[in-house]
């Protein structure tokens, strides 16, 4: 829950792209092919979500069917992760808990993208009293815990009958201020670049500078910090089912299926294994193609 | 002959010391074994006390706490007998069956030492009823219940209006001819007045004025003023932690407390009590009101050689159903398929869905066979009177063929069974389960798709009383052995029903009258008139009946005397800890 | 301690202050908003649940009872009264349990900063090795994991799997004695409070120590002879501490959400345990008293962070 590495507020903020756009971009996926570690986590991200699309479609039980077999029973070549704690089919639940995280995951973080990117746009490109503002705003919800701002926004607006488009805006408006924080520190840097100003007096109009011009160049720390907000929702949401403000049930998201397994670890610990291993494993993954993707983008970092 | 006599003296000494390690032996599996030198009891508790008032007591654990700080002029035993307790003997009743004369004991003493007398009685009955709290309508059947006003005053100016003794807030039918007789007129008979009064730790409970008036609304939260007559006293408090009791000394009753302190730790987390349990850092658990101890630690404990040993499930009174819209008027926000008014076939959909739930695949797989058994005998719960006997109920049945029959018949294009939601309170982790239970049988066994939505309990049950859903989970746990405590709370127009505080809208003057008729007579004489208004409920299939609750208790092998019944946990009194290591 | 850092702390002070005044606020309209109330049970009819609720004030418009709360609060310091666990004044408990919460919290940071840093040092140390590639892959898996999930597994270990082998001789036990427990009830509910967050402490302090370790007055230091460990110590690990300095921060606000679920399952009397519940009871009092706790720990401890910040980088200046 804490911002990403490459946000460090009060330093020296990440040096601007100097390079044309058009090299960047095939450096920066030269460089990523080469990182091992992120092409695996990639991968392995990609075939989760060929088993999401699938399980749109098909899961070997259906995920809502209790009592398929014994309670708590484990692996077994029928239910090769077992049953639950209602008897149901562990693998299937898993399979559709990709979608929910995955959903839960990209859902924040386009949330996060539309609010965050062009408050920090206004806020570094107009300044004066429009960065003010958007300070001011930023400052506000830095100050209250993000638990806090998710509690009352979950129990306000979905006013006791939870959901998950709204707990995804719940989680989304605890993250938005460092995507908003990075792209004005971002902005602040650029707009000062000669090409800005070339555009400037050239007589273009502002909108067309910022999504023209700014955020196209501003667009690697972007989408490293993204990348990287991902897993940051996902555990946020499986803490709030944890409390049982999560997803309603019988939603199978990880962080639910973990949560209540995790009373039954003594006597049945594959329950709780499953959708831990998943969220790590997915959680690693995301980290790692971060990694790469910042590793790869940072113009300072040459391999 | 030296030799053969130290001889015979070594065989001596050999066999006195053979004796004496098999008589030491013996210590630890005997009889005698003696009592700790630290009377301590630990044990923990979820939550910490909504109000430990006797007029106001309503949660759980507040009343199993409460019911050793305060007593009432009689109480139920260990076995559910009314038994006396501040009284010296049973009331006499008037051939009417409409006074109660009680002789009060001469030597109860509250704990600061003040002597009670029947002016104590009557100013803690009136009180309790002027108070209008949870459980003043124990007191409803007391002649002039009926004049006091449903706005009660604030705490402050009560005991004003009580310590002039203003008729606005004491009833009529009580009164003290002398200080150790207490003389009760009843409105009309009720036999179900001695179980009301006999009920622990609430409306029937004797407190002291001089120490309530000097702080009437929070004089039960500290130590210094939350006197009673019970066993036990507050010693000291830590708000959100813990609590510490230490017994009265030189106390009136019996049996004299043997355990001498009390402490009461509060920790949320089901799991977390059970490993303190077992860490050996207390001795009871599941007590104080929690007995739902996390099945799978009660699986777990199960198949352990020791630990089983000192798990004991008790059948709770507490019985799980799932409640219909019955009615469907304007002031009802719920309207529904299954309301009469929605034509004739929705008596057969509640069939349908009654009989699509498969109960004894619930117990297994919500209650793992552990928690919960099959609610077979109708809505009062096994063990209780008017219990209509082991699978005596239709609507428990399970009939997936019949389920689908009635269902073609009454809804043959589906619609009027689309978009249904069932609610429930996930507050309790059984409820969540329930619920994707239920939801998962009415889709295999059915084909309705139902959605299943959690409520935050206290709107829950604000909605369900208000009439707000289709079909929700709803529940009972019976205070006191009498199905007046159930139908009268439940169905009956005393709940409020059709429209005010009544699940189900269910209004029936027939209903109505036998309620009254029966609820005057002596209990062994309504049972039968009581079974017909169950009878009644099922013919109109008014529910769908699913499980009677169990409790699990956990007790450390030196603690005797410590047990549960269906009711409450057993008095701390009784409770000895013997040495241990 | 210049005039110009004193303004400055006043300054922050007062905005904290402002800010737990506009927490309180905020959370008071919101919780007032939500349906049902501390009162609600399946026994209690309308009008005695009205009476109740009339006793508490809790039947005035929502404009009174506000004025009265925030008069109450600045004037008085005063909370109000619990209503779900009536008679509890809320002040001392929030008191009380917000230095628990506190205490807990403080040692968690001490584990995330020392042995993310440690883990950090060594990886860049070893950078590329199985040492680097083991001590990353074991922060980032416990970053990557629900920290309830962790939390189970440390009481199963340390509760109750070393309780066996030692025959209770030696293992964590669950609990808190007192108001400020104990250094053994401490340590395991801490570690995993803090350690999620170690790998971001790690992460940081590695990136920063190999970029140090490049820099010529590096080079320089070594030229002059100095023994490479005072190097490293010295020069590296005071630059490296600054980006981690920056994210302290947030650090902290991590590890208060964490405690909200770590409290809990450790069965520690702190904020945390009042948190959720107390909004699922409609506790109006104690859930404006807890956030507002909240806010204000989450700004003290930026407060701090901000000013232990000048110590290590003189760069920085205020006022």
């Amino acid at each position: 829950m804490a911002t990403s590495p490459a946000v460090a507020p009060g330093a020296v903020p990440a040096e601007p792209l100097v390079r044309a756009q058009v090299g960047l971009w095939s450096d920066a996926w030269r460089r990523l092919r080469r990182n091992r570690l992120a092409l695996v986590a990639a991968i392995y991200l990609t075939c989760l979500v060929g088993v999401g699309l699938v399980s749109i479609f098909w899961t070997p039980y259906s995920i809502s069917h209790t009592g398929v077999g014994p309670t708590y029973q484990g692996p077994t070549s029928a239910h090769p992760l077992g049953l639950d704690n209602l008897g149901r089919d562990i693998l299937s639940r898993l399979m559709v808990g990709v979608q929910i995280s995955l959903i839960v995951g990209v859902g924040t973080q386009i949330v996060v993208l539309a609010v965050g990117v062009p408050l920090g746009l206004a806020a570094g490109y107009f300044r004066g009293w429009v960065d003010t503002v958007v300070s001011f705003v930023i400052n506000v919800f830095y100050g209250i815990p993000d638990l806090l701002v998710a509690l009352i926004l979950i129990t306000v607006i979905s006013l006791g009958k939870p959901s998950l488009d709204k707990i995804i805006i719940a989680i989304a408006a605890t993250r938005w201020m460092d995507m908003a924080r990075l792209t004005r520190g971002q902005t602040l840097s650029l707009r000062e670049r000669e090409f800005i100003e070339a555009s400037r007096s050239s007589g273009a109009r502002p909108l067309k500078i910022l999504f023209g011009h700014l955020f196209p160049n501003a667009l690697g720390p972007i989408i490293v910090q993204a990348t990287f907000g991902i897993p940051q929702a996902i555990l946020f949401e499986a803490f709030l089912s944890f409390l049982g403000l999560g997803v309603p049930p019988p939603t199978p998201s990880w962080g639910a299926m973990a949560a209540d397994g995790v009373h039954s670890l003594r006597i049945a610990p594959h329950i709780v294994l499953a959708p831990s291993l998943a969220l790590i494993f997915t959680l690693m993954a995301f980290n790692f193609v971060g990694d790469g993707l910042r590793d790869a983008l940072d113009p300072r970092q040459r391999r | 002959m030296a030799r053969s006599s130290g001889y015979v003296r070594m065989l001596g000494l050999a066999v006195a010391g053979m004796l004496a390690v098999m008589a030491c032996g013996q210590q630890g599996t005997g009889q005698n074994q003696s009592l700790a030198s630290d009377q301590t009891l630990k044990f923990p508790i979820g939550d910490d006390f909504a109000t430990l008032d006797p007029a106001q007591v309503n949660a759980e654990t507040d009343s199993e706490v409460a019911q050793n700080m305060f007593n009432g002029l009689v109480k139920f035993d260990n076995d559910l007998n009314v038994v006396p307790d501040i009284a010296s003997a049973m009331p006499t009743i008037s051939s009417d069956q409409l006074t109660y004369t009680f002789k009060l004991r001469p030597d109860v003493t509250f704990s600061n030492g003040d002597k009670v007398t029947s002016k104590d009685v009557v100013y803690s009955w009136n009180r309790a009823a002027a108070t209008q709290g949870p459980y003043s309508t124990n007191l409803s059947a007391i002649a002039g219940f009926s004049n006091l006003s449903s706005k009660p005053p604030a705490p402050a100016q009560l005991e004003q209006l009580l310590a002039k003794n203003d008729p606005s807030v004491m009833l009529s039918g009580l009164s003290a001819p002398d200080p150790q007789t207490v003389v009760v007129k009843l409105a009309q008979p009720a036999g179900w007045f001695l179980s009301a009064v006999a009920l622990e730790s609430t409306t029937g409970m004797i407190v002291d004025q001089k120490v309530v008036s000097t702080d009437p609304q929070n004089w039960w939260t500290k130590p210094a003023t939350a006197i009673g007559t019970g066993s036990y006293k507050m010693s000291a408090r830590t708000p959100g932690q813990s609590i510490d009791f230490e017994a009265v000394s030189n106390w009136w009753g019996s049996p004299k407390p043997t355990v001498t302190k009390v402490h009461l730790d509060i920790i949320k987390d089901a799991g977390a009590r059970e490993t303190s349990y077992e860490q050996g850092k207390y001795d009871l658990n599941g007590y104080g009101g929690y007995s739902n101890l996390q099945v799978d630690d009660i699986l777990r404990i199960q198949q352990s050689s020791s630990l089983s040993k000192e798990l004991k499930l008790q059948p709770k009174v507490r019985t799980t159903w799932a409640s219909f819209n019955l009615t469907c008027d304007a002031a009802r926000a719920a309207k529904g398929p299954f309301c009469d008014q929605s034509g004739s076939g929705a008596k057969d959909l509640r069939m349908a869905f009654a009989l699509a739930v498969d109960k004894d695949k619930m117990v297994d797989v919500v209650c793992h066979k552990v928690v919960c058994i099959p609610a077979t005998g109708g809505l009062i719960s096994k063990g209780l009177k008017g219990y209509l006997g082991d699978n005596a109920d239709p609507l428990a049945k399970f009939d997936a063929t019949k389920a689908k029959s009635l269902l073609k018949s009454a809804d043959p294009d589906g619609s009027k069974t689309k978009g249904m939601t069932y609610v429930y309170d996930p507050e309790n982790p059984i409820n969540a389960t329930t619920a994707q239970f239920l939801q998962d049988q009415w889709q295999t066994n059915l084909g309705v798709h139902v959605d299943v939505q959690p409520e935050s309990h206290s709107q829950f049950i604000r909605d369900r009383l208000a009439g707000k859903f289709v079909i929700s989970r709803d529940g009972w746990q019976a205070d006191y052995d009498h199905p007046q405590d159930w139908f009268d709370n439940l169905f009956a127009k005393t709940a409020g029903c059709p429209d005010t505080n009544c699940t189900t809208g269910y209004a029936n003057p027939q209903f109505d009258a036998m309620a009254t008729q029966a609820n005057s007579k002596p209990v062994s004489d309504a049972i039968p008139t009581y079974k017909q208004m169950s009878q009644m409920l099922i013919d109109e299939v008014a529910y769908i009946p699913l499980y009677y609750s169990v409790g699990a208790f956990m007790t450390k092998p030196y603690v005797k005397g410590a047990g549960t019944n269906n009711f409450f946990d057993y008095y701390w009194n009784q409770y000895q800890i013997l040495q241990h290591s | 301690m210049t005039f110009g850092t004193l303004r400055y702390i006043g300054q922050r002070l007062v905005l904290i202050v402002f800010t737990a005044l506009a927490v309180s606020s905020v959370v008071f309209l919101g919780i007032h908003r939500l349906p049902g109330d501390a009162f609600v049970s399946e026994r209690l009819r309308p009008s005695q649940e009205a009476a109740l609720l009339h006793q508490y004030g809790l039947d005035r418009p929502l404009p009174v009872q506000y004025a009265d709360f925030i008069t109450k609060l600045v004037l008085r310091g005063d909370l109000g009264e619990s209503v779900a666990n009536r008679g509890t004044k809320i002040t001392p408990l929030v008191l009380r349990e917000a230095t628990v919460s506190a205490e807990i919290g403080f040692v968690a940071l001490l584990f995330t900063v020392g042995l993310g840093m440690m883990f950090g040092v060594f990886s860049a140390i070893r950078q590329n090795t199985w040492v680097d590639y083991g001590l990353s892959a074991t922060s980032v898996v416990g970053y990557s994991m629900p920290n309830f999930v962790l939390a189970s597994f440390l009481i199963l270990i340390f509760g109750v799997w070393l309780e066996h082998i030692t025959d209770g001789g030696f293992f964590y036990e669950l609990g808190w004695s007192g108001t400020f427990g104990s250094p053994a009830e401490i340590l395991v509910p801490a570690f995993a409070l803090g350690f999620p967050y170690a790998s971001i402490v790690a992460r940081l302090t590695r990136a920063s120590m190999l970029e140090v370790v490049r820099q010529d007055y590096i080079r320089t230091a070594r030229a002059k002879g100095l023994v490479e460990q005072i190097v490293i110590v010295r020069h590296a690990l005071r630059n490296a501490l600054i980006p981690v300095i920056t994210i302290l921060g947030p650090l902290v606000v991590g590890i208060i959400t964490g405690s909200v679920v770590i409290e809990n399952l450790f069965g520690i009397p702190g904020l945390g345990k009042e948190f959720v519940q107390s909004i699922l009871n409609r506790d109006y009092n104690i859930v404006i008293g807890v956030f507002t706790g909240y806010a204000a720990l989450v700004g003290i401890a930026n407060l701090a962070v901000d000013l232990v910040y000048p110590l290590i980088d003189p760069r920085i200046r205020y006022g």
